[in-house]
Parts: structure tokens; sequence; C-alpha cells
């Protein structure tokens, strides 16, 4: 057989072979080995996979650390969400100019968002040393904590000092989402509100927000999804710690599988963020109205 | 309510390396509920001039006065002005009733009395039945009619206008333009327009600047731009059918004209002569622009001026009869139906000495006469 006659629009499987093999191997496979792993437990006695049933599901509903790492993650995803959408857009706002120099800004701001989040975790775990960092340094300045007070190890603060990692890299992502939106407004409606005497804030509420919603919507979608997966910062600054005081769901699944070997379980609760994502994400579009 | 005055005002934009001068010089002033039309084609600068106005062009120099007080340095929403916009510049996320209640909403007036004067200005444009609409639900001809009710109804000193009823068709064009005026005119509104349709500026301006290049042309109402232009542009931009201009050769004195072809000939092949009994500008003898008005052609027989025939159209209430006078061709209009004349057809026509206008061969401007009627 001739390789062009295999190749024909006729045999549609050969082009579509390549994509369904990839898509087979590292998509659908996991997702239904997972399912299948969540219905078992890895005896390590027996060294193999035993049938439990439902015994996954039932506890994790009954765990409480589960419970604990979900609102954990719950409070870290809307509390970046909440301070990267207002930064990001208030940012925006500011260097949506034609000026001298604001292209260069615009450029500098995008830098946080090439370094690894692994980095970033380096990074701001040294800042916020309580003994040499700078970030400790600033915040006791400022009296907002007390002098010497330990940002990552105290409970209280710990999971704020992993946040403030995440707000900086991925605030600029949100800017540059906002800045886009901004760039495609219609000019002349905001200058017929300047002549009709609308202050700023009217122009803000009345105008430029519901005339960026789409764009605002797919933002928030998007980032609230990454946030809710948050594993590099937690994993690099605190292993959760202090305690289990920054705990987040997809952290505790990792400890579940590779430190405790329970691949059922881990199973189970990657499955439970999967579903609630999913539930979560598509109330969200309905309700928002995005139109993909 | 308010005098405007504009005062040498200049604006240069500078796109790369290049400036380009959108207005230069402009001077005008309107008076206290004066309805003004900026007139020209596209890239004049009258579109510029109205943003300036309104507080979006910073000019490069000149000043702006609205009752004697300068407010050029002013933000947009200090300086007492409505604008209507070209591309009506809704707001998107709000209903047309929202849209034109808008302003007034910005002044904390009662809901009751924003209703009621929504209702009214909508009632004016025709409009009544979509105020619960959003823009994106209303055609291109009620998005402008929105547009010109968010101006009209904040019976601000100074309107102004950006090509308002370019998306109305001709019947409800008419109508609003009437109603408009109407309006302006009971709350002694002054108004600043631009269009590019004469018929509009004719229609609904009290006085017209016609503007080219940047330059004001002329400023003054129709009866002055007809009759008495100030240059060979307004001359030719001005009327339907524009006024017939030829190349002339006048002798001294200006007792003899002899007509040389279209203004742009070079070849001076005399066409014919006119006789102007000393109604002609005192001017050394040499070369000269002429214009006359279509309508005040007159066709007689036994006219000097001979010519042939080339179309003849009957528009109902008047004939345009297109003659060419041997290379130079002129358009009569006849109010009378002038049935009998045909294609080919061998006519004389008669330039009236009072209707004949006289322009600089050098720089176009109009030459005064010598009797000091007609012209300047």
């Amino acid at each position: 057989m001739k390789l062009v006659s295999v190749f024909s629009p006729e045999r549609p499987w050969v082009w579509l072979a390549p994509l369904v093999a990839v898509l087979a191997v590292f998509t659908l496979f996991p997702f239904f080995y997972n399912i299948y792993l969540s219905f078992h437990e890895f005896n390590s006695f027996r060294r193999t996979l035993v049938f439990v049933g439902f015994d996954n599901w039932k506890g994790m509903f009954e765990d409480a650390k589960m419970w604990r790492a979900f609102s954990v993650t719950l409070i870290y995803m809307t509390v970046c969400l909440s301070v990267q959408f207002v930064l990001g857009l208030g940012l925006a706002l500011l260097i949506n100019a034609d000026g001298r120099g604001y292209h260069l800004i615009r450029s500098l701001l995008l830098l946080p968002l090439v370094v690894p989040p692994a980095v970033v975790g380096m990074m701001f775990l040294l800042m916020e040393d309580s003994q040499f960092g700078v970030l400790s340094w600033m915040l006791q300045s400022l009296n907002l904590i007390a002098a010497g007070a330990p940002l990552l190890t105290s409970s209280k603060t710990a999971l704020v000092g992993v946040m403030l990692a995440d707000i900086w890299q991925w605030t600029p992502f949100m800017v540059l989402i906002m800045l886009a939106g901004l760039h495609a407004l219609p000019k002349e409606p905001f200058e017929a509100a300047l002549v009709d005497g609308a202050r700023f804030r009217h122009m803000l509420f009345h105008l430029m927000l519901p005339m960026l919603r789409p764009i605002i919507a797919v933002a928030l979608l998007i980032r609230g999804i990454d946030l809710f997966r948050v594993f590099d910062y937690v994993f690099v600054m605190t292993s959760g710690g202090p305690g289990i005081a920054t705990q987040t769901l997809s952290f505790y699944t990792w400890k579940q599988s590779f430190s405790f070997v329970k691949w059922g379980y881990a199973a189970t609760l990657s499955l439970f963020s999967l579903v609630f994502l999913i539930v979560v994400a598509h109330a969200f579009i309905r309700a928002a109205k995005v139109r993909w | 309510m308010a005098a405007l005055e504009l005062r040498a005002v200049s604006k240069t934009y500078r796109v790369g390396d290049r400036e380009i001068l959108a207005v230069d010089d402009l001077s005008l002033s309107a008076g206290d509920g004066e309805i003004i039309g900026l007139l020209g084609s596209s890239g004049c600068g009258k579109t510029t001039t109205l943003r300036a106005i309104a507080g979006f062009v910073q000019l490069t120099a000149g000043r702006i006065a609205i009752d004697g007080n300068d407010i050029h340095n002013l933000p947009p929403a200090r300086r007492g002005v409505a604008m209507a916009f070209e591309g009506y510049a809704l707001y998107p996320p709000l209903r047309i009733r929202e849209n034109i209640g808008f302003s007034l909403l910005r002044e904390r007036r009662p809901g009751g009395e924003i209703r009621r004067a929504v209702r009214e200005i909508a009632a004016l444009l025709d409009i009544e039945d979509i105020l619960d609409h959003y823009p994106a639900f209303a055609s291109a001809g009620q998005q402008q009619r929105t547009s010109l009710a968010r101006a009209l109804i904040r019976r601000a000193p100074l309107t102004l206008l950006d090509e308002p009823m370019s998306q109305l068709d001709p019947q409800l064009r008419a109508q609003v333009r009437t109603r408009v005026k109407e309006y302006l005119a009971a709350h002694r509104l002054s108004a600043v327009f631009v269009t590019h349709d004469q018929n509009e500026a004719i229609s609904l301006a009290d006085r017209i600047a016609v503007m080219e290049q940047g330059r004001l042309q002329q400023f003054g109402t129709v009866g002055e731009l007809k009759n008495r232009p100030n240059n060979l542009f307004v001359a030719g931009f001005i009327g339907e059918p524009p006024m017939n201009l030829m190349a002339a050769e006048v002798e001294a004195g200006g007792a003899r004209v002899k007509l040389l072809g279209e203004t742009d000939n070079r070849a001076a092949a005399a066409v014919g002569e006119l006789r102007l009994n000393g109604a002609a500008p005192a001017l050394d003898a040499g070369r000269a622009h002429i214009g006359i008005r279509p309508h005040q052609v007159v066709l007689a027989d036994d006219a000097p001026l001979r010519g042939r025939v080339i179309s003849n159209q009957w528009l109902g209430d008047q004939s345009h009869v297109l003659v060419d006078l041997g290379g130079l061709r002129i358009v009569v209009v006849s109010a009378g139906r002038v049935r009998d004349l045909r294609k080919g057809e061998n006519i004389g026509v008669n330039f009236p000495p009072d209707a004949v206008i006289f322009f600089s061969a050098k720089d176009g401007t109009a030459l005064p006469r010598a009797g000091g009627h007609g012209g300047e």
C-alpha cells in the first residue's frame, strides 16, 4: 500500500489515531483508572489492590482533616481571587495609558509570570523569614506584625504568607487580561459619560464593569480553577504546616498518595475535587452568562 | 441660552513625525439661541472643531468662550455642553430609558421628573416603544435618535450634534429635523451641529460655517452663501446644482468679458463674449473667474451666447438643462417646463449682469463690484 493512499480523506482514523492515542493513554486511562482506584485500597502487606466498595467515599465524608483541607482551599481561593482581581483591575486602570514609559511598565509587570512557581515559593520563603527576610522586616516596620514574629511558622499567619507569593505571581496575569479587556472597550461611551457629568465611580460601576463582564468572568473562572488546585507554594513554603494550617486539598491528596500510600483514598479525593470544580464552574458559567 | 465664541482656534495632530493641521485659525461666534451648522466634506476639520468645543481635543492655539468665559481649559463636564456623537456612543449596559436619563440621574433629579422628561423627549423623537430595550437591540436609526435624545434632554446652554441624523431615512430625517429645531427654539437653546449634507445644514441652521481643509471658508446665512460666496470653493460647494464657474478674460474697465472655458482651462480659446454694462468689478484687464447660479441663467433664442443642448431633465418642478457652449458646459435651471428643448438643439443663453459674480484668478476670492451691489 502506498503512503499516499494511507493518508487519504477516506481514512479519517489514520489522521485521528495520534490524538486518540495520546488522549487514551494520558487522559482517559488515568481518569477511569482513578475511578477504579477509588473503589480499592492498596494493601501493603499483600502488596496488591483490595476491593473496598464505597469505604473510601464514606470515609472521606467523615474525615475531619479532609474538610479542614477543603475549607483552607476555599479560603485560599476566595481571598487570592478577590485580591488578585481588585489589584489586577486597579493596576490595569492605572497603566492603561498611551504616555511615555507605559509600554515599559506593562512589559516589566509580566516578569513574575515567567518565574517557576516553585522558585517564587523559595523566594518568598526567604523573604518571609522572621530573622533576615526583607518582607518580614517591611511588615514589622509598618507595625503590621510584631517584631520577630514568625510569618510562616505561626498557624495564624502561615496561610497569609503563602497567599502573598501567589498574589505576587498571579496579579500580573489579571492585569494582563484586564488590560486587554479595557483596550477592547469603545472610547465613545466614556466620552459621552464625561459630557453627561459622570464621575469616575459612575463610569466604573455603570459602564466599565458591566462592559467588561464577559472578560472578568473568564478571568475569574481560569484563576479560580487554578487557585483551587494550589500545590507548589504550599509544598515549597510550609509543607502544609504548621500542623495542618496550610494544608490544601491537593496537598492533602498528595500526602495520602505518596506519604501514606493510600492510593485508593487519594484517588477518591482527587475525584471529589474534580466533581466539585465541574459543578461550581458550571454554576458560575450559568450565573455569569459566559458565552464560549 | 449661551453665546459661543471661537477665536483663532488651531489644532495640529502629530502622527509619527508628521504634523497634520486639522483646524487652521478658525474664528466664529454664535449668538444666544442660534443654531450653527458646520458644513464641509470629510476631513475638513468640522468634527475636530466640534470635539474641541466639547473638550475632547486640546487646542494647539486659540481660545473658546461660552458667554464670555473661557472654557477651552475646562474638562468636558464643566463646560455646560451636551453632545450627540456620530457613532451614537450609547451606554451598552443601560436600557434606552437609562441612557437618555443618565445625565439627569447624575444631577440627582427626582425620579418622577426624570421619567417625565425621558417620556417627553422620547415622544418627540418617536422612540417611546423601545425605551425598555438595550441599545444592542435597537436599529441604527433608533440608536441615533437615542443619542440625540440623550443630548437634548439636558437642555444644556450649548448642544453639540455630530452628524445627528445621518442614519435616519429621508422622511424621518425631515420630521426629526423640524422637531429638533422647534425643540431648540422653544427652550432657547444654542446648538452647533456638524454635517456634510447641505440640505440638512440649510434646513436646520440659522447660520452655516463652510469649512475646507481646516479653514473656515465662509460663515453666513444660506442667502449669503448662495448669493455672495466668499470664494470659488463656497460657490462650487453650496447649491444644488452648484454654481456654474468658468475662466474668463476681462477687458480693462470690465465692460466686456471673454469666456474661456472651464476654470482649470489653460488654453485660451474664447468660447463667447459677455457684455456687462459696467457691472464688472473695478479690475485691471486680465484673467478672472466668473460664476453664475444655474437658475439665474436665462434661456433665450435671441441671446448672443450660443450653445448646444446636451441633456434636458424634468424633475417635476423644474428643468435641468445642460448646455455646451463649445467646450464649456453650464447647467441651466428653469422653473417652467422647457418641454420642446431636445438634445443637440441650438439655444441661446443670457447671463443677467447682476447675477454674475467675479473671482480672482489668483486665489479664488470673490471680487467686489464696481457698483457696490452684488458681491461684497
